[in-house]
């Protein structure tokens, strides 16, 4: 009975306890929505992306399953079945279609094995019923293909006639007539027009599983999370033939380790903030009642009373902040998550599956809990085992410093010094709170400056676009840019200069190069790639055949590339001017590029290379006057081991009888320039057989992620800089409440409201330069591994400066007014009346 | 030559039934030099007159005139440097700074008007207090006539014109009360200060040069 009424007479204290504080417990509550906001967010996210990737293939192929073989043979199929980590290898083969009416899609008639139909069909259907069929003429629809042939109410056992074709290459069945019964309908997640019909029906159609685009094994794995070494080890495993490859997402698992790690570092910053948080508020709030409850505790109320007394206004924050930031939550999973899906994967939005389930917000809602306990832990115990004199001597007073000896000089700094270190945990989750956003921000600004379009395309291209000869890979003497198409491309509006390459494929001599290329050809053995013995061998073969003797591929392969001075001015600021441009116009000499520009070409500095043009009789040779190392080659068909090299464009005519061009690099009078874009790509609209790339229409594909990016970065940010605004603001506010009296007393013995503002200044800067100080320390390495992780374009690591510089002055103007702002509006009133206790 | 004059000063707290008077048109002239103990029981305006002489509190109606400075046209920084350049006060309850030791305490008012202390002057002060084992001492371990003591040299180092002490030895014992007593007055002869000083010990009040009593927010000699 007494206990009862203790319970109610602690809770009307904590309400009236609660209401006298509401500005404070309105922090709390907003704090603890946040909490649980980003929570629920950052988890939906989670399981949202494991669903996208684990049931990838529902939606688009109405089959669960993870990777697939096309045209497999049964021997595959065997080995596939017995494979470690293979789950389930289902074979379906795509036999007949089914003439729709008028234009309607076709319906393809499939046969399923029996694992395929009962383990990757079944579980990929809405619903589905009836049976797989057995005879010849019978069948199952999906609800989509039997609604194009105005069956809205399917019903098992209904006769169904179709005209069909067999897909069997050399099959005389074409329009078919059969009458189908129906032994059953599935509803499927996409819309396909898809049916079933039996093994005695797929044989007769005579389609066979190997088969070009029929055949296809299905295979599920145990773990939906392959590497591609896994894929490839599969492959070795069942013998993959001619063109066969193993349909699969290469970077599937390194996509999903860089998402997780995105997540767990968001997890852990959520956690992390919404702890410090709720401990700031709690504690100040508990160090404002204090004196309260040492009376409480004088009256003799026991300390789990006095927890329970606190309990319950915790309990009510949570009860009002919880749900709202759970629901907002909630919400913005469903609305933003495929969004936030896109950026993590590299992939557009569209097609992700939005996990939402009440089981996430069960768990969102448990972590809040969790956060808001080991928030409050600590100082319940604390305040609940305390002595009435200990509470009420539970000052903030103490100095945080051992006793000195000499410094007798307090100036105004050196107070506010000592009031910023007054209470060292609140300064250090004050500080804390303050460097998160910073280091937020600094790795959210790295991220959009490594994703920012522009840069990363100006950065990349060196051209605003290029027109690419790509079928000189095939066809060596295909010349697909003519000098009118390149005179064309110049005169188009808005472009500046074409800067022509020329390429051909030469053949060095072996005697002579064997000697001046050994220091070279040293370096290209020391490659990690490189087997010294292959290479041993091919110079053994390259000795031994001529070039005439060659069928396809040939030892000693170089490359000739000619440039005009245009390219030459790109190349040599590349190199900061070392090329002699009169020397190399007047084609006195070429500059050598290593083996994927990982070889050095120095030592090649001085000599004369000798060489051969297929189907030219005379030997040639030019001199190397000039190392490329560091330069990126003009040209971009690949070269051997040996080096390539660049002369002018005259040169190259002299030696080449029939010069081929390899790509022309266009740029524009103004990068970006969409018109000059736009009558570029009408020009080439009649070259099909040249590959176009421009800046600008990379820039918009890019352009969509980049915004995608920036959004959620500043939503993360703002949401991270309010919770921020709050806790400093609220922690200053009670700072100068609790030191009302001091303060007067300072101005009492003549300390004036400027030297009081200056010192109100000092603290709040000495909290922005340790913030800034220690968030720059911490945030600049999490940025750099960050920017690694999610490095989409290989950008290479740069902190922008300019938003930076402003956000530290940000910080320092908002950390250093704050608290001028507070004192002048806490800080009122009569000096006598400020003196009282 | 007058130093502290005060007209006619009002000053009412709250209105109506709750209305109290607690100086009700008060006229006090002080010389240059003068001691002056003011007694009268509690709660009888003795505070409030004293932080209408130091400029802590602004009156209902009336004039301070302090040093030549009609107190109500200074503005708030205007009063702030005159209170640490021409009064010490010795608050009833000290108002020390808890953050500061002992001997930063002393020194902080002249510190705040960019003023050097003087060093010597200081320890003598600290040392007749008795203080002088105490300088790096925070005022939270000192016991209550200690921080009292302290509050005392606070206003004194400074050397200023006038001293407005609350009760300055209220927590002392007598033969305490005594030392501190002989060293107002030996400082404030050496440098000519004026001493308004309140009390509630008859024999104290005996050693100032002049007593005013207040009772019901008026004064009588
Ligand atoms: N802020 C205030 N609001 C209302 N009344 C006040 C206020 N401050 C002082 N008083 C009243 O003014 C009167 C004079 O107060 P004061 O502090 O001057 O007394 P005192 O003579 O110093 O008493 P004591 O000897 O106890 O220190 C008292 O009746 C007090 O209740
Ligand atoms: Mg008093």
């Amino acid at each position: 009975m007494i206990k009862v009424k203790n319970k109610k007479i602690l809770r009307a204290l904590a309400g009236k306890a609660y209401r006298g504080n509401l500005r404070q417990n309105l922090m709390m509550v907003v704090s603890i929505a946040m909490t649980a906001f980003l929570i629920t967010v950052v988890f939906s996210l989670g399981v949202s992306y494991y669903k996208t990737v684990t049931e990838r293939n529902l939606a688009s192929e109405g089959i669960q399953y993870d990777v697939a073989l096309p045209e497999p043979t049964d021997e595959q199929i065997r080995k596939t079945r017995e494979f470690d980590g293979v789950k389930d290898a289902g074979l379906s083969v795509k036999c007949a279609v089914v003439d729709g009416k008028d234009n309607q899609d076709r319906i393809r008639l499939y046969w399923a094995d029996e694992i395929c139909w009962e383990k990757q069909c079944q579980p990929a259907y809405v619903r589905w019923e009836g049976t797989y069929p057995k005879n010849e003429n019978e069948i199952m629809l999906s609800l989509q293909s039997l609604a194009e042939l105005g069956i809205e109410q399917p019903e098992c056992g209904m006769e169904i006639a179709l005209t069909w074709g067999s897909l069997a290459a050399e099959s005389d069945l074409r329009d078919c007539e059969t009458v189908f019964r129906l032994t059953g309908w599935f509803e499927e997640y996409g819309n396909h027009n898809n049916g079933y019909i039996a093994k005695a029906f797929y044989e007769k159609t005579g389609v066979k599983q190997t088969d070009m685009t029929n055949g296809l094994l299905y295979i599920s794995l145990e773990n939906p999370l392959y590497s591609s070494a896994y894929i490839k080890k599969l492959g070795d495993q069942i013998g993959l033939t001619g063109n066969q490859v193993i349909y699969s997402d290469p970077y599937l698992l390194t996509k999903f380790i860089r998402l997780t790690a995105g997540l767990v570092f968001l997890t852990v910053m959520t956690l992390i903030s919404g702890y410090l948080f709720v401990y700031n508020l709690f504690y100040i709030s508990v160090s404002r009642e204090i004196r309260n409850y040492g009376q409480f505790k004088t009256i003799g109320m026991t300390g789990s009373q006095m927890k329970t007394y606190l309990l319950w206004q915790i309990g009510w924050s949570v009860l009002l902040g919880a749900p709202s930031g759970l629901l907002l939550g909630s919400m913005t999973a469903l609305g933003a998550v495929p969004h936030l899906l896109g950026v993590f994967s590299g992939e557009s939005g569209k097609g992700q599956v939005v996990a939402f389930h009440p089981m996430l917000l069960l768990f969102a809602a448990i972590f809040t809990m969790l956060v808001v306990w080991s928030g409050c832990r600590q100082l319940l115990r604390k305040v609940a085992g305390l002595t009435p004199i200990e509470a009420v001597r539970f000052h903030e007073s103490i100095r945080p410093r051992r006793q000195r000896r000499n410094t007798k000089e307090v100036g105004i700094f050196r107070m506010a010094l000592w009031n910023v270190f007054r209470n060292r945990k609140r300064f250090v989750i004050s500080a804390a709170s303050l460097c998160m956003i910073v280091m937020v921000y600094l790795v959210v600004s790295v991220v959009l400056q490594q994703n920012s379009a522009k840069s990363v395309l100006n950065q990349q291209y060196r051209y605003d676009a290029r027109i690419l000869n790509s079928r000189l890979l095939d066809d060596p003497e295909y010349a697909g840019i003519t000098e009118a198409l390149a005179e064309q491309v110049g005169g188009v509006d808005g472009i500046k200069t074409v800067r022509r390459v020329y390429s051909q494929e030469v053949q060095y001599d072996y005697e002579d190069t064997y000697e001046i290329m050994r220091a070279y050809l040293e370096d290209v053995s020391e490659l990690p790639m490189m087997s010294k013995d292959q290479m041993k061998e091919n110079l053994d073969i390259w000795k031994n055949e001529s070039w005439n003797e060659k069928n396809g591929s040939y030892q000693g392969k170089g490359r000739l590339v000619g440039i005009n001075e245009a390219e030459f001015d790109v190349l040599n600021a590349q190199a900061g001017g070392r090329f002699d441009k009169a020397a190399f116009l007047r084609g006195e000499g070429a500059i050598a590029f290593g083996f994927l520009s990982n070889v050095s070409t120095k030592s090649l500095i001085g000599k004369t290379l000798r060489f051969q043009v297929y189907g030219q009789a005379e030997e040639e040779s030019v001199t190397v006057k000039w190392s490329g190392d560091g330069v990126e080659e003009p040209n971009v068909l690949p070269n051997d081991v040996l080096p390539g090299m660049v002369v002018c464009e005259e040169r190259f005519r002299q030696v080449v009888s029939v010069p081929i061009m390899e790509l022309l690099d266009v740029e524009y009078e103004a990068a970006f320039d969409t018109a000059a874009n736009q009558a570029l790509t009408e020009l080439l609209e009649n070259h099909k057989d040249l590959r176009l790339s421009t800046k600008l229409d990379d820039y918009e594909r890019m352009y969509e992620n980049e915004l995608r990016l920036r959004v959620i970065g500043s939503s993360l940010c703002a949401i991270l800089a309010v919770l921020t605004f709050l806790n400093y603001g609220n922690m200053m506010a009670v700072s100068i409440q609790s030191r009302r009296r001091e303060l007067a007393a300072m101005r009492s013995i003549g300390m004036t409201r400027r030297q009081q503002n200056a010192m109100m200044a000092a603290e709040g800067s000495i909290y922005a330069v340790i913030a800034g100080g220690i968030s720059l320390a911490a945030g600049v390495p999490l940025s750099y591994v960050t920017a690694g992780a999610v490095n989409t374009y290989h950008t290479p690591y740069q902190l922008p400066a300019l938003p930076n510089l402003l956000l530290f002055a940000v910080l320092f103007a908002f950390c250093s007014v704050i608290p001028v702002a507070l004192y002048r509006f806490l800080h009122r009133g009569q000096l006598v009346e400020l003196l009282k206790k | 030559m007058e130093i502290l004059s005060v007209r006619n000063l009002k000053k009412y707290y709250g209105a109506g039934d709750t209305l109290v008077r607690a100086l009700d048109g008060v006229d006090l002239s002080v010389e240059q030099g003068e001691f002056v103990a003011v007694v009268g029981s509690s709660g009888n305006g003795k505070s409030t007159l004293l932080h209408m002489l130091g400029g802590l509190d602004v009156p209902t109606s009336g004039s301070v005139c302090v040093a030549g400075h009609e107190l109500s046209r200074l503005s708030e920084n205007e009063l702030a440097i005159f209170r640490r350049r021409k009064i010490g006060f010795v608050f009833q309850d000290y108002n020390l700074l808890p953050l500061l030791n002992v001997y930063e305490n002393i020194v902080l008012p002249m510190q705040l008007d960019g003023k050097k202390p003087d060093r010597e002057f200081v320890e003598e002060l600290l040392k007749r207090l008795g203080l002088a084992e105490k300088q790096e001492s925070l005022p939270n371990c000192l016991s209550g006539g200690q921080q009292q003591r302290v509050a005392i040299a606070r206003a004194l180092a400074a050397k200023p014109a006038i001293l407005l002490a609350d009760e300055p030895t209220g927590n002392l014992d007598s033969r305490t009360s005594q030392e501190v007593l002989g060293l107002l007055k030996a400082t404030s002869e050496c440098y000519s200060q004026t001493i308004v000083m309140i009390t509630h010990n008859q024999e104290i009040a005996q050693l100032a040069g002049r007593i005013i009593r207040i009772e019901d927010g008026k004064v009588y000699e």
